[in-house]
């Protein structure tokens, strides 16, 4: 008993000081996990190692800008808060549910009246399979059949912007940057279009596209033709940035990434190519199928790939390592593919659609035989799929089919809270902030050369060597001439040709370049001389005081 | 006054004559000049000197000029006796003295200075008694009786506290008794020490001899009496209020030394008045005046009218006194001069300017400047936020009306209370009497410091880092708390830690909660007398008496056994009980215990309803089968319940049948469950369904199924029948993953119906979709669980879905046709396999020969083969390239990545690495984070775009203050 005694209390109050430690231990975990967390998803990579550098004065710096990027990771971190809206999505209430059996009916009755408003059917008749397009914040639909019926329109106000028919055949439709213009790969040239039915342009260059896609934040329309040439125009200053034939045939499929705004095209062999406008070779050749690639998406953040071929195999590709995460079978060919800003994808193949959770991306190669089950199921009508497409910021998956258009309700598919402060993103702007916006857009453009598959390039070091920028650098090209540059400089009485005698020291030394200045001068002098003296007569004798060469 | 005539009338004869003797030989031997030395204008010159102007004569003849006025003083003068009886005490110095400058004899001049200075200034206040009385003390530093005086007296002696203030400034080991003047002193000795530095400053003298200075600055202390008046008289001011303090004798004798030193009095004025011809600069009349008086003083022959005299005698005395001493201190040249006051200004300057540095320091560094540095304190401090109550009055009317609620519900202010409190106390010191408040400060003060020491002290002690140091102190903290419980055990008193904290815990709770003694309700009862009749009110305070009681008892670690009944704590007492009890014997009693369910809804009306009495029922007979069985295990009988475990793990799905072996281990099922799953439907997709019942599992043959099935064990954990995995083995090549994919296509449609009829078949393929299926050991009715992959459940379902009414024929006929059409599959394969190996060589480092034909070879006849093989000159060049196995795709399958640089994107790189950086890690991620606000918040976006410097509008007063 008495050996006992002198431990217990020892024991007791260990237990208590680790009790208190537990708790302290726990509130610095959370912190720690806090922090972390706040580190992975806005950190944006590694930090620099500050313990490193030799130079006090930059270590000093370099750790205020670490210290900066932490606090303003963990600012971003805690506005979490401010997403109020939470994704989700349909869940099997016991193992035996499925969610693909639930019905779109089923769907509609269980959610509120204006969501079940957002699925609608509209039945088109005979002008075809039809195309279809949203806009960036997911407001305006733009249908276009293949026999030339082309609308645009606020889908869920109903409001028609325009309906045209324009008795051509009408291959692809693409939005630009905002509603207010729109895309149309016609017969023969791609026309734009304002919101109103009004061509604005004739794209004479774009001959017989097939496929459209609009780079948002590069303002450029890109066009892949029959023949297999990639075209890009500038839509804000009209100019043909890059032509260049594909030397694959006819492209099966076009796509772009929207993290790095490089294009995907799809081709007859199995092969998907990767373009940017900076280079006359594709960037990167990928084999994703067995025959034609037929229907290609990529994710949001530019990760994920999906590409459907004629060989009724869908193969998932993590796109930032060319890395194939899996593939499967389906029971026919995929016709389209689409994938939303939640990461669900959409397949369409035959009549149906079958749309799949984020699982397919993160399943292991080693099942890859398995068919995924999906998330949800739609079609079987007998209408053939032309497209599938998510609309951004909302639980609702377009599908535009042989017969015209159905819009279903996918709970979980939309992004739930927009960013609205960023150009065209804003689902609820109103045509003031629109064209703030649109204006904001154009002074923030990339440029065409920014393109490339890393977007984080820029500022980086060359790291080519000095043989290979030598050999770069084009020898023959014609030096610029200092004088004439400085004769258009125009800098009121104190020229700039002058100032270049003036700076240029050593009067006595004549060469060429000065030698030429001093003439362009003297010449300029001439002039004003010549000019204040014409206006000396045209003012008369009272006036003439009043010439200057300025007046 | 007496005093003074005593004292210096004794030693007066005695040292005069000692001293005096081979002077005066010496004198009467110039006594012709002396005389006229005194007629003599010549003087005019000594005096100038002793004014501060360099006189060289006076310089050169130093002595005699002395023994003039020591002549002078021999006539008969006490305060001159007194002065050479200090005198006695260095002859030699004096000799010297009169000999030399030096700075060194300044500083003993200065002693002896010091000692006229007070003779001057309070040698009245000093008695004979007083000499005798403070003969024993010596203090520190000085032999002057003065310093006693000062000790004793400090408030007579206003003047010498001023004097000696350097000095007790320096004092730091004074008696405790002394400690409130000598504190007092402090705080006066600041003040005069800048008082004398500031004097000093002008005086071009050095610094480094600080406390020589601070003494001769004392024995000047005449010379500039006005202001040692002015510091006095503040003094006396500071004092006054502490006066009170002196003891009645002390009152006493400052009277009799005020009375005493009433002629005293007089003289000071005129010494002032002298004063302020000697510090002014050397006039006709102030010249004019001296001489007079000491020519008329030598003419003067009557002996009244010179003893007259020689209060004015005495005042020109120590102004002479002192003017020797200052002539001792030549002026240095005017360069030197400036040289060392430049030194002195700068080094004061760049002390202020040091002061200054550490706010500029930070100023620099700061990320973000705002001007003004320090915002003005113009605006009322709870204009913009709260501030707490208690530091300020209420500034507007909530804050008002708060305070009043809160004053209203007793919740006083604390300020207000503070405020009362501190009044209250003050009009209680004000009654005691003052030695005692000193006491009492006094003991604060001490009780302070104490309180400071251990803080400083216990935080010395965290620091130590000391392993061994802990342990010691804790071994001997837990050996005292080890002592202390035995003496409690000692006294029959046995509480354990745990039980002891827990008591005081329950009683704190309980003098929270509500029914404690001194609570509302305790004292409404009490007041209403509530107890008397109402039953209820009644049996409250029994019973808080009782548990009041008792939790007291607790805490004082009694034993309250009897009455632990109905205590609510009676399972943490019987848990101490059990320590002691036997083991089995305490899960008796504990499932006793529970027999008795201690949640029984019984009495809720909830639990009169049918169904929750049912499911209570069937609860209860659980739990009763339970701890019977626990029981039994306890009370070591043999479970014969191999029947009754049969119903615990019955989840999933069941398989009918009838099965050949009863009793098969857990284990067997695991390796023998690949027997089970369907035959290969590949080649007879037919035969599935016409098969027979199976009749359990058979041994198996193979063993790579089951090297490949990690995860699934059978029954033993088969709770979730969907938590068992199945993997599918690697290695097959793709086309044939193709046909596998159709075949399990093919299988799904027909397990669920072949689900129960399959089995027997020893037909195996590793495509089959059962793979993940796990059979249970059969029970006794020969039925047996299978349990399948979650995925797999949900595949075949999903294909059930899907092909329901989907003619299988043409199904399989479309993938036959598929895989035809796609045949060619290998084809594009092989060809972007050649694509690939092409770019590669393309892109390859390689070496170009080229040859110069003619160029360094033979032509004619005769040459040999070899020499015609060689037809010209060959040079061969590297192509740099990339390697194929550092190429980006040369690990990747199915995929050609362009090596080619992007010469457009090349404009938006740098060219070199940008000066500060040292790596190019560094240079880029320093780039990584945008900083546009897209991408951050919008606080952090504001932060890294504020500019470095933000101005206030208005007038920007410059920094009064260092910050720092």
């Amino acid at each position: 008993m008495s050996s006992d005694k002198p431990t217990k209390p020892a024991k007791a109050r260990r237990k208590s000081a680790s009790a208190s430690n537990h708790i302290n231990d726990a509130e610095a975990k959370a912190l720690a996990h806090h922090v972390e967390a706040a580190k992975t998803t806005y950190g944006r990579g590694q930090q620099i190692r500050t313990k490193s550098v030799k130079d006090k004065k930059l270590r000093a710096n370099l750790k205020v800008l670490e210290s900066k990027n932490k606090e303003s990771a963990l600012q971003a971190k805690n506005a979490e808060i401010l997403l109020d809206n939470s994704a989700g999505l349909l869940e099997p209430e016991h193992e035996l549910e499925r969610t693909y059996k639930v019905r779109q009916d089923e769907i509609r009755q269980d959610v509120g009246i204006e969501t079940a408003k957002k699925a609608f059917e509209l039945r088109l008749g005979d002008l075809g399979p039809y195309q279809f397009d949203f806009t960036r914040n997911g407001r305006d639909l733009l249908l276009g059949g293949l026999k030339g019926h082309v609308a645009s329109f606020d889908w869920r106000q109903g409001k028609l912007g325009c309906e045209l028919n324009l008795n051509e055949t009408v291959r692809d439709i693409a939005y630009l940057h905002s509603s207010q213009m729109f895309a149309v790969a016609q017969k023969k040239n791609v026309y734009v279009y304002a919101g109103d039915g009004v061509e604005l342009h004739n794209l004479k260059k774009h001959v017989e596209a097939t496929h459209l896609q609009f780079l948002p934040y590069h303002f450029l329309l890109a066009s892949v033709s029959s023949t297999g040439v990639l075209r890009y125009t500038d839509v804000s200053t009209g100019a043909m940035i890059y032509e260049q034939s594909t030397k694959l045939g006819p492209p099966t499929a076009f796509c772009q990434n929207p993290r790095n705004a490089i294009l995907h095209v799809g081709h007859q062999k199995g092969t998907v190519t990767l373009w940017s406008p900076n280079s006359s070779t594709p960037l990167a050749k990928l084999l994703t199928n067995s025959g034609p690639v037929r229907a290609m998406s990529i994710d949001r953040s530019g990760r994920y790939f999906v590409a459907g071929g004629q060989d009724r195999k869908v193969s998932i590709w993590d796109i930032r390592n060319f890395k194939e995460l899996r593939s499967f079978h389906l029971r026919q060919p995929a016709s389209t593919v689409s994938i939303s800003d939640r990461n669900l994808t959409a397949v369409g193949w035959g009549t149906q659609i079958s749309i799949y959770n984020s699982d397919i991306f993160s399943h292991t190669p080693s099942d890859d035989v398995k068919i995924p089950a999906p998330y949800m199921a739609w079609g079987g009508e007998g209408n053939t799929i032309s497209r599938v497409k998510f609309c951004p910021f909302e639980d609702v998956l377009g599908i535009s089919h042989s017969r015209g258009y159905s819009s279903i309700l996918v709970p979980g598919s939309g992004e739930p809270n927009p960013d609205s402060l960023e150009s065209g993103t804003n689902p609820f702007e109103t045509t003031r902030q629109r064209q703030e916006a649109e204006v904001h857009a154009l002074l923030e453009k990339l440029q065409p050369e920014m393109i490339s598959l890393d977007p984080n390039f820029i500022g980086n070091l060359d790291l080519a060597s000095e043989e290979q920028r030598r050999k770069e650098r084009d020898l023959d090209s014609k030096k610029e001439d200092r004088i004439e540059r400085l004769k258009k400089k125009g800098r009121g009485r104190n020229s700039a040709l002058k100032k270049y005698l003036r700076k240029s020291g050593q009067r006595n030394v004549i060469d060429e370049e000065k030698v030429r200045a001093r003439e362009a001068l003297s010449r300029m002098d001439k002039r004003e001389v010549a000019k204040v003296q014409k206006l000396r007569r045209e003012y008369g004798p009272a006036l003439e005081r009043f010439a200057s060469k300025s007046g | 006054m007496p005093p003074r005539i005593s004292r210096n009338s004794v030693p007066s004869g005695k040292t005069g004559s000692k001293v005096r003797k081979p002077k005066k030989a010496a004198k009467r031997a110039h006594d012709a000049y002396s005389i006229a030395s005194h007629t003599n204008p010549d003087r005019l010159k000594i005096r100038q000197s002793r004014l501060g102007e360099s006189d060289l004569a006076s310089h050169r003849n130093p002595k005699r000029s002395r023994d003039d006025d020591d002549q002078e003083r021999s006539e008969d003068e006490p305060s001159e006796a007194k002065r050479r009886k200090q005198k006695k005490v260095s002859q030699d110095d004096l000799s010297l003295d009169e000999g030399s400058d030096s700075e060194g004899h300044a500083w003993t001049m200065g002693h002896v200075d010091d000692e006229d200075d007070s003779e001057i200034d309070s040698d009245e206040a000093f008695g004979e008694s007083d000499e005798e009385r403070f003969e024993g003390w010596v203090f520190r530093g000085s032999t002057s009786t003065h310093h006693k005086l000062n000790k004793s007296k400090p408030r007579k002696l206003e003047h010498h506290d001023e004097d000696m203030d350097g000095e007790i400034d320096l004092d730091e080991n004074e008696s405790a008794d002394g400690e409130d003047d000598d504190e007092d002193d402090l705080g006066e000795g600041a003040i005069d020490l800048a008082t004398a530095l500031d004097q000093y400053e002008d005086s071009e003298e050095e610094r480094g001899g600080k406390r020589g200075k601070k003494k001769r600055s004392s024995a000047f202390d005449d010379s500039e009496p006005s202001e040692a008046e002015d510091v006095g008289a503040d003094g006396a001011s500071d004092f006054s209020s502490e006066e009170d303090e002196e003891d009645e004798a002390d009152r006493r004798a400052q009277l009799k030394d005020l009375i005493s030193s009433l002629p005293e009095d007089e003289a000071v004025p005129k010494m002032r008045k002298v004063d302020v011809h000697e510090s002014a600069a050397p006039s006709e009349f102030g010249v004019l005046r001296k001489v007079d008086l000491t020519s008329l003083k030598s003419t003067i022959s009557d002996p009244e009218r010179r003893k007259s005299l020689k209060f004015l005698q005495d005042d020109l005395k120590p102004s002479k006194k002192n003017d020797i001493a200052r002539k001792l201190d030549a002026p240095l040249p005017k360069r030197q001069q400036d040289k060392l006051d430049r030194q002195a200004a700068n080094e004061k300057a760049n002390e202020t300017l040091g002061r200054w540095v550490d706010t500029v320091k930070h100023n620099r560094r700061a990320e973000h400047i705002s001007f003004p540095l320090q915002p003005s304190t113009n605006e009322p401090e709870g204009e913009n936020r709260l501030v707490p109550t208690t530091t300020a009055a209420p500034a507007n009317d909530l804050e008002s009306a708060i305070q009043d609620i809160l004053q209203q519900s007793g919740l006083s202010n604390g300020k207000q209370d503070e405020e009362k409190f501190q009044q209250w106390e003050e009009l209680q010191e004000r009654k005691l009497p003052l030695e005692e408040v000193a006491k009492r400060r006094a003991q604060l003060r001490m009780e302070r410091e104490l309180m400071f020491r251990e803080e400083v002290r216990a935080k010395r002690i965290k620091k130590i880092k000391s392993k061994a140091y802990r342990r010691v102190h804790r071994k001997e903290r837990e050996r005292i708390l080890q002592r202390e419980k035995d003496a409690l055990r000692a006294d029959g008193v046995d509480v354990s830690e745990d039980e002891r904290e827990y008591n005081d815990r329950r009683r704190a709770e309980e003098r929270m909660g509500a029914k404690h003694r001194e609570s509302k309700w305790a004292k409404g009862v009490k007041q209403s007398g509530k107890a008397a009749w109402d039953e209820d009110a009644r049996f409250g305070v029994t019973e808080m008496a009782r548990r009041n009681e008792e939790l007291r008892r607790r805490v004082e670690g009694k034993s309250i056994r009897e009455d632990d009944e109905g205590s609510d704590f009676s399972s943490e007492e019987d848990e101490d009980e059990d320590e002691e009890m036997d083991g089995n014997a305490v899960l008796q009693q504990q499932l006793s215990r529970l027999k008795q369910n201690p949640f029984s809804t019984d009495n809720s009306k909830i639990g009169n309803m049918a169904f929750m009495q049912k499911a209570e029922a069937s609860r209860k007979a659980q739990n009763d089968d339970d701890l019977e069985r626990l029981r039994r295990e306890l009370a070591g009988e043999e479970t014969a319940s191999d029947d009754e475990m049969e119903n615990n793990a019955r989840s999933g799905r069941r398989k009918f049948g009838p099965s050949e072996k009863k009793l098969a281990p857990a284990a067997i099922p695991a390796t023998s469950e690949f027997e089970e799953r369907p035959g290969s439907d590949e080649e007879n997709p037919g035969r599935l369904s016409g098969k027979g019942f199976s009749n359990g599992p058979t041994k198996s043959s193979k063993s790579k199924g089951t090297g490949d099935r990690g995860p699934a064990n059978g029954s033993a954990r088969t709770d979730n029948p969907y938590l068992v995995k199945a993997r599918k083995s690697k290695g097959d090549d793709i086309p044939e993953a193709l046909w596998q994919a159709q075949d399990t296509i093919a299988a799904l449609q027909e397990t669920p119906k072949s689900k129960v009829s399959k089995s027997k078949s020893s037909k195996m393929d590793d495509s089959s979709i059962l793979a993940g299926a796990a059979l249970s050991a059969p029970d006794d009715d020969g039925f047996q669980m299978v349990t399948y992959n979650d995925e797999e459940q949900e595949e075949d379902v999903e294909e059930d879905v899907e092909n329901e009414g989907v003619d299988l024929d043409i199904v399989m006929r479309n993938r036959k046709l598929t895989a035809q059409a796609f045949a060619s599959g290998g084809d594009d394969e092989a060809e972007f396999e050649a694509e690939k190996q092409a770019n590669i060589e393309e892109a390859a480092p390689k070496t170009e020969t080229t040859v110069l034909p003619g160029w360094g070879a033979w032509v004619g006849e005769g040459l040999t083969q070899t020499e015609k093989k060689n037809r010209g000159k060959r040079t061969s060049q590297k192509i740099a390239g990339i390697d194929p196995s550092k190429r980006k795709d040369s690990k990747l399958d199915k995929v050609i990545i362009n090596e080619k640089r992007v010469k457009k994107n090349a404009k938006f790189l740098a060219t070199q690495l940008p000066f500060p950086f040292e790596t190019r890690e560094q240079y880029e991620r320093s780039l990584r984070v945008p900083t546009g606000p897209e991408w951050k918040t919008k606080k952090s976006f504001q932060d890294a775009t504020k500019p470095r410097v933000l101005i206030k509008q208005g007038i920007i007063k410059p920094v009064e203050r260092p910050a720092m």
